[in-house]
């Protein structure tokens, strides 16, 4: 039974659920945007291609449950920015069609080599005379295997190189590589194409020299003539191109909404100027702290505090409500600003090194503080943490553009209902 | 001196096994020993923890014809392998066929990659300095992780392999000691 319940609450739930791979069925649907569904393949895909996949194998069930969960978290936020980028038909655009077809070619020019490579056979005869041969070590077998195959390799494509060269003529003008090339020189061409000395990878440099010139204009007819040998064959990409559309579209978005939200320096200085707490670290106290139930006892410590009868820690240990107050004497150790009771950081602003605060009332209490000593936090400057103010803007600004499009794109969460209850189990075990 | 001599002599023989048994079985290689002999005793004394902290020695799978393979938890290729390992051991387990892991590593991570890739091998713990040096002894001085043995039943080693062990290898080295049904 399908059941859809509110993601925070569920991300934990399906992490833990995935932990059951081994009796749900790859196909089985995580989570779907628009009905476009992420499922447990997609996600194991996800994770055995991602770097820390080795390490992963070696962490225990409750962290690769995390990690999974992270994961498949990842995986809905990018559905959810493809979904978007394609209501928005960014994929329509002509820059977006060149710059997929540029690696589309890289594509067939890789896949088309591999073909060669996949003729390439060494016989079990020839596997047998090289074992012959290197009996005493599979790890010599092993390279001559590799220098046979790799020689074979070498003659095979450069003879596949020729028969392409037959097959679409190209004329060579290396007289033309001079002190006068221009960019939009011909340097070759063929019935269907022109390389120009501006399309060389990776372009003009300023110290290239004819014969550097001319080592690249190979490659690049090379590159050329596979290519069109492998769209005319033709080599299948489909599914490189729809893993492109994927994987650039969500990236494609996220860098127009980036410009927008930081769209200059300026917009991240107003960010900086309107916010004093940003403009130096924070202060750490070193604080001592007596707690009482009632004002009356606060107000009579403090007296005897005053007139010097006992000190704070004295009565801290004697007298204090707060059980590790007591134990350290009152002593608190050092603390960040910002992780404090308001009330009490609030008085702490106003008062000298080992002076006694006034009675502070809080809901744990009457309190009593001494700051023993500080160090204050050094002024920080716009431009040391201009990048870290850019992070900053971007995922509060992402938080709520994700949110905004989840209201826009129907997020369904599907676990199976008996994998819920294990994963409660699971859950509650740790 | 006398190893000038007996060098080739016994090179002669090697091919001259090999030849008779290409004529007689089909075979494609030989399935002589390794010739050193030295790394059996080693293997005899072997003496390490499994995952539940018994102790193993080899006297435990005598007579079954052993793929011995060392990896460590943080070694990608062995991590490609060992669903091969697994493979193997579910397929050829009534041929007679043990696969045992011997992992240099932490038994944590190790018990942990058990579980991920499902492995049905006992796999033995060892440091990893003791598992290099061991490795050492046992035909690898290059200490490299994977490296598998290829033990017969009698316990004579008839292969090592550096690297990532594959069907080809199987195939010509394990295959042909497995019982025949």
């Amino acid at each position: 039974m399908r059941i859809v319940l509110k993601p925070t609450l569920l991300s934990i739930l399906a992490a833990a659920s995935v932990l059951f791979a081994g009796i749900t069925a790859a196909s089985q649907t995580l989570v779907s945007v628009d009905s476009k569904d992420i499922t447990l393949a997609d996600l194991e895909t996800a994770l055995a291609s991602s770097p820390f996949y080795t390490q992963f194998n070696t962490l225990g069930e409750t962290e690769q449950a995390a990690m999974r969960g992270d994961m498949l978290k990842r995986l809905v936020t990018a559905k959810l920015l493809e979904t978007e980028a394609r209501r928005l038909k960014m994929e329509q655009s002509p820059e977006f069609a060149r710059e997929m077809e540029d690696y589309l070619d890289g594509v067939r020019f890789q896949k088309y080599q591999q073909g060669i490579k996949y003729r390439v056979a060494i016989s079990d005869q020839e596997k047998r005379d090289l074992r012959r041969e290197n009996a005493d070590s599979s790890d010599d077998y092993a390279a001559a295997l590799s220098i046979l195959t790799t020689r074979r390799y070498q003659a095979l494509y450069q003879l596949t190189l020729q028969q392409l060269r037959d097959q679409y003529p190209v004329n060579l003008y290396p007289e033309r590589i001079t002190e006068s090339l221009q960019p939009d020189t011909v340097l070759a061409e063929g019935e269907t194409f022109q390389v120009r000395y501006a399309d060389l990878s990776p372009g003009p440099q300023a110290d290239d020299d004819a014969s550097a010139i001319l080592k690249r204009l190979y490659d690049q007819l090379e590159y050329q003539l596979v290519v069109m040998a492998a769209r005319a064959e033709p080599v299948d990409v489909s599914k490189e191109k729809q893993r492109y559309i994927e994987q650039r579209l969500p990236s494609l978005l996220l860098d127009a909404k980036i410009r927008q939200w930081v769209p200059d320096e300026d917009t991240l200085r107003r960010y900086f100027e309107s916010r004093p707490q940003l403009h130096r670290l924070k202060d750490w106290w070193h604080i001592g702290q007596l707690v009482v139930s009632s004002r009356e006892q606060a107000e009579a410590l403090r007296e005897k505090i005053i007139s010097g009868e006992n000190s704070l820690f004295q009565l801290a240990e004697k007298y204090s409500i707060d059980p590790a107050a007591r134990t350290n004497s009152g002593d608190l150790g050092w603390v960040l600003q910002g992780s404090g009771l308001p009330e009490i950081e609030a008085a702490i602003q106003s008062l000298q090194n080992n002076e006694v605060s006034p009675v502070i009332k809080t809901d744990k209490g009457y309190h009593l503080v001494v700051v023993i000593n500080r160090r204050t936090g050094s002024p920080q400057y716009f431009s040391q943490i201009k990048d870290k103010l850019k992070q900053m803007m971007i995922s509060n600004q992402l938080q709520q553009y994700l949110a905004d499009l989840q209201k826009r794109h129907k997020v369904v969460w599907q676990v199976m209902e008996s994998d819920q209850r294990k994963a409660h189990a699971i859950l509650n075990k740790n | 001196m006398a190893d000038r001599i007996t060098a080739p002599l016994r090179q002669i023989s090697v091919s001259l096994r090999l030849v008779l048994l290409l004529a007689i079985a089909g075979l494609s290689l030989p399935l002589q020993a390794l010739e050193s002999g030295s790394l059996e005793p080693v293997l005899d004394e072997i003496s390490l923890p499994d995952l539940s902290g018994q102790t193993r020695t080899f006297e435990h799978w005598k007579g079954r014809t052993i793929l011995l393979n060392f990896w460590a938890s943080w070694c990608t290729p062995c991590q490609y392998e060992i669903p091969h390992l697994v493979r193997y051991q579910q397929q050829y387990a009534d041929k007679n066929l043990q696969v045992i892991g011997i992992g240099l590593d932490d038994r944590r991570k190790l018990e942990n990659v058990k579980r991920s890739l499902g492995i049905n091998y006992p796999v033995l713990v060892i440091e990893q300095f003791q598992g290099a040096d061991l490795m050492a002894k046992l035909g690898n001085p290059q200490q490299v992780v994977p490296y598998t043995m290829v033990i017969r039943a009698d316990g004579q080693v008839m292969h090592t392999q550096r690297g990532q062990f594959d069907d080809e290898s199987f195939d010509l080295f394990v295959k042909p000691l497995l019982a025949r049904p």
